[in-house]
């Protein structure tokens, strides 16, 4: 299931992606053809190897309008084993990150996860890597703030010391998150940019990433940061995945 | 009298279990009053404490609930799936209302009564709903044609409820249970009737299933039965904030969100939730076209979408609805009115996808240092559009026909008039990050609102220095004259709050982002009081709830599209 075209420095959207994770947006979790993963609405296929962000359009079934709705449907009938998955199961795969930021520094951590029983269940696998500034963020973050008019921080970060916090039965491996040991080597050490958004849009307050093919941000999940404490947290779900 | 099949149970028969009923099946009173119904039978036994026998002879505990009911002992009842009637499975009590049977099919009353029947519903399976659990769904075979059928449950002695009726054609039939909590053993029986006469099978057995342990849990702190609104459920949104929220306030609108119909002991008997996405969601909606739920997902970057679904999901009408700012509203024709981006304009599509721009915030050029606006509320009276625009202090009210400015509230120049308040403080009012405008039934505007003084998003949360405010609307002196205001609530809501007039005269409220939920009465008693709690840190910021709704019938809500 896994790519072998792992792309660097992605976050965990362009893991999904990039991996071919068959993170899915929820659409149909039992149906091959629809692997695909979901950020900020658009789709991408399952095997982008152009930027590990979102790269290119999906070539899923869906159509936007209709799909949503089989969500659970379709995870409810997808507990059964899929055909050519060999994974019996529908979890919920993302990553979620919790850390101190300022204007000048950046000291998280982030954790890819699998959630069990199409999502409503426990985590069945966490991995941790620590997530800390190593420069300054590309340049046009201010360009893309939204409603806003410039981004209040933005940071170039890299990924480092990768620990395994759960691995229930061997689901980070064996599951379409397909965390083995060499995705994660291959995570460790990757950078991306990130910028944040105060009420990008309405009171919805966003982390962006940076594109590094193109050159864009672009509004990755919403997240909090408080500016007091340096406090930032976000969580996004990159969809469906089986295990 | 005539009675209409969801109608049953209503305020007539309490306390009456099928399980004990089952015993007396082949007594008609026994029938009655699983059906919702009281039999004239009963009234000999009632105020007794008597031990009934059914025609078999066969002793049963059931006594009169009027006499505090007898246990009847018995082995535990299934979990979902199919299940079979269990007479040895449940507990409760007869009910000793006398009140004569009603005749549905001359519309008066008699002392005929439905039939117990076996003969006209067979093979019925009782299963929880693959994604609510807390819905069962009832499949069976009407062997024998009946002109409708329905079904009659009940559980933990509760009244007895039942569902639409429907045509009862030969062949396989689905109806759902709706209206119960999670983990719940229930008691449903069909009723086939024909040409007035009703026939209902034994009762069978369903357990609900778990409500996702992921949800946030809902507290009742007070419910005063006979100061509260008749409404037997609440359909509202709330987020799944985080423990500590309250020291980092934009992380609101970054947690899973839920859509949820609680009782009114806060159970929850209905949700939603995509644990696959990163949606904020809280704004639904009752449609006005038909018996379904609409809700908004505004998700990351302005990509919204909108979701229509019945309660049990046979209807899930998802689309797309890029740009969607924040809230949404419906009219009766099913047009979608919102908002797109940071013009703060307005939008309608029309069912058949049509979208028409009605207005700007930018373009009519108010004045307003910033145009997000946090609600869009439908005035069918004036096919207007309440907006409000939480930064400035202002609301406006739009014709939706010619997009017209007709109606400009609060804080700026050139806006209408405040009189004076009914009592001071204030001096004056001013409008303060306010929420969800809204025209009552008696064509006044009532407004979630922190109070003159506190207005700032940023200000620190202070006790009964936010408001739930009436004003008298004078189109013709272009004033705005309070007629009502509710500060006596401690909470304070830093984003969202609602109120909206209820048809007995409360006030339906709560506090957004302090995540607690008020009805009010006229005389500002607290009739209902719902809190999402989160038991740590600053209890000014709890789980944040967005739009609630009274619902009595919530078949209305699982009909679909007309």
């Amino acid at each position: 299931m896994r790519s072998t075209d792992l792309r660097l420095g992605l976050t965990a959207l362009g893991l999904a992606s990039s991996w071919g994770l068959g993170c899915d947006d929820a659409e149909d979790p039992s149906d091959e053809a629809t692997v695909s993963t979901t950020r900020n609405g658009d789709e991408s296929t399952a095997t982008s190897s152009t930027t590990g962000t979102t790269g290119t359009s999906s070539t899923s079934t869906e159509s936007g309008d209709t799909t949503g709705g089989e969500t659970t449907t379709a995870a409810s009938e997808g507990t059964g084993e899929s055909e050519g998955s060999g994974f019996a199961n529908v979890g919920v795969c993302g990553v979620r990150s919790r850390g101190i930021v300022t204007v000048d520094s950046y000291d998280a951590y982030e954790e890819f996860y699998l959630i069990g029983d199409e999502g409503f269940g426990e985590d069945l696998c966490v991995i941790r890597f620590d997530v800390t500034r190593v420069g300054a963020g590309p340049e046009g973050c201010s360009q893309s703030a939204g409603q806003q008019d410039e981004c209040v921080w933005a940071h170039l970060v890299a990924y480092r010391n990768p620990s395994v916090l759960l691995d229930l039965n061997g689901a980070c491996a064996q599951s379409e998150l397909g965390l083995d040991e060499d995705a994660i080597a291959l995570q460790d050490g990757q950078q991306i940019g990130y910028g944040y958004v105060v009420e990008y849009q309405g009171h919805n307050s966003v982390l962006l990433t940076h594109d590094a093919a193109d050159g864009s941000w672009t509004p990755f999940v919403n997240a909090g940061w408080a500016e007091a404490s340096g406090a930032l947290q976000f969580d996004w779900r990159s969809g469906f995945c089986r295990y | 009298m005539s009675f209409r099949p969801h109608e049953f149970g209503r305020g007539m028969v309490r306390g009456g279990s099928l399980a004990v009923l089952h015993r007396l099946m082949h007594h008609r009173c026994a029938v009655a009053m699983l059906l919702g119904v009281a039999c004239s039978d009963s009234a000999e036994n009632a105020g007794r404490d008597e031990t009934a026998s059914s025609s078999s002879g066969e002793p049963s505990s059931a006594s009169a609930t009027a006499t505090g009911g007898t246990e009847v002992s018995g082995g535990a009842g299934t979990t979902g799936g199919e299940t079979s009637a269990d007479l040895e499975g449940t507990t409760g009590s007869a009910d000793d209302e006398t009140t004569p049977l009603p005749d549905p099919s001359s519309g008066e009353e008699s002392s005929d009564g439905p039939m117990a029947s076996q003969e006209y519903a067979r093979e019925i399976q009782v299963a929880v709903h693959d994604q609510v659990k807390t819905i069962l769904v009832v499949t069976w075979e009407q062997a024998i044609a009946a002109d409708r059928v329905w079904l009659a449950f009940s559980f933990e002695g509760g009244e007895s409820m039942t569902s639409r009726a429907h045509p009862g054609g030969t062949g396989t039939h689905r109806d759902v249970v709706l209206g119960v909590p999670g983990e719940t053993e229930v008691e449903v029986s069909i009723v086939s009737e024909i040409e007035g006469m009703q026939y209902v099978t034994t009762p069978h057995m369903g357990t609900t299933g778990a409500v996702p342990a992921s949800m946030p849990v809902p507290t009742v702190l007070a419910y005063e039965a006979e100061l509260a609104s008749p409404d037997r459920f609440l359909l509202g949104a709330v987020e799944d904030s985080a423990d500590d929220v309250g020291e980092n306030l934009f992380s609101y609108l970054s947690y899973q969100a839920w859509l949820y119909v609680m009782d009114r002991q806060g159970r929850i008997v209905w949700y939603y939730n995509d644990p696959s996405r990163n949606s904020p969601m809280g704004f639904p909606r009752i449609a006005r076209d038909g018996e379904y739920l609409i809700a908004e997902e505004s998700r990351v970057g302005g990509e919204g979408r909108i979701l229509r679904m019945t309660l049990d999901r046979e209807y899930f009408d998802p689309f797309d609805l890029p740009g969607l700012a924040d809230a949404i509203d419906v009219t009766d024709d099913g047009t979608l009115l919102f908002d797109v981006g940071r013009s703060g304009e307005l939008h309608e599509r029309t069912p058949d996808g049509t979208d028409r721009a009605i207005w700007s915030c930018e373009a009519e050029n108010l004045g307003f240092d910033n145009c997000y606006s946090n609600t869009i509320n439908w005035n069918a009276v004036e096919d207007s559009v309440f907006m409000s625009f939480p930064e400035p202090g202002a609301v406006v009210e739009i014709d939706r026909a010619t997009g017209t400015l007709i109606g400009h509230y609060g804080n700026q120049a050139g806006a209408w008039e405040f009189a004076p308040p009914l009592e001071a403080p204030p001096e004056a009012w001013r409008f303060g990050f306010q929420h969800f405008p809204n025209l009552t039934p008696q064509g006044t505007l009532l407004v979630s609102s922190h109070m003159p003084g506190y207005e700032a998003f940023e200000q620190t949360p202070t006790p009964n220095q936010h408001a739930f405010v009436e004003f008298a609307i004078d189109r013709g002196s272009q004033t705005l004259t309070e007629v009502w205001r509710y500060t006596e609530g401690p909470e304070w809501p830093r984003a969202r709050g609602m109120a909206i007039r209820l048809a007995n005269g409360n006030t339906l409220a709560n506090y957004g982002t302090a995540g607690v939920i008020r009805e009010i009465t006229p005389d500002k008693q607290t009739a209902f009081h719902v809190k999402f709690d989160i038991p740590t840190g600053d209890d000014n910021y709890n789980k944040l709830v967005g739009h609630n709704f009274f619902v009595d019938d919530l078949y209305a809500l699982n009909g679909g599209p007309l």
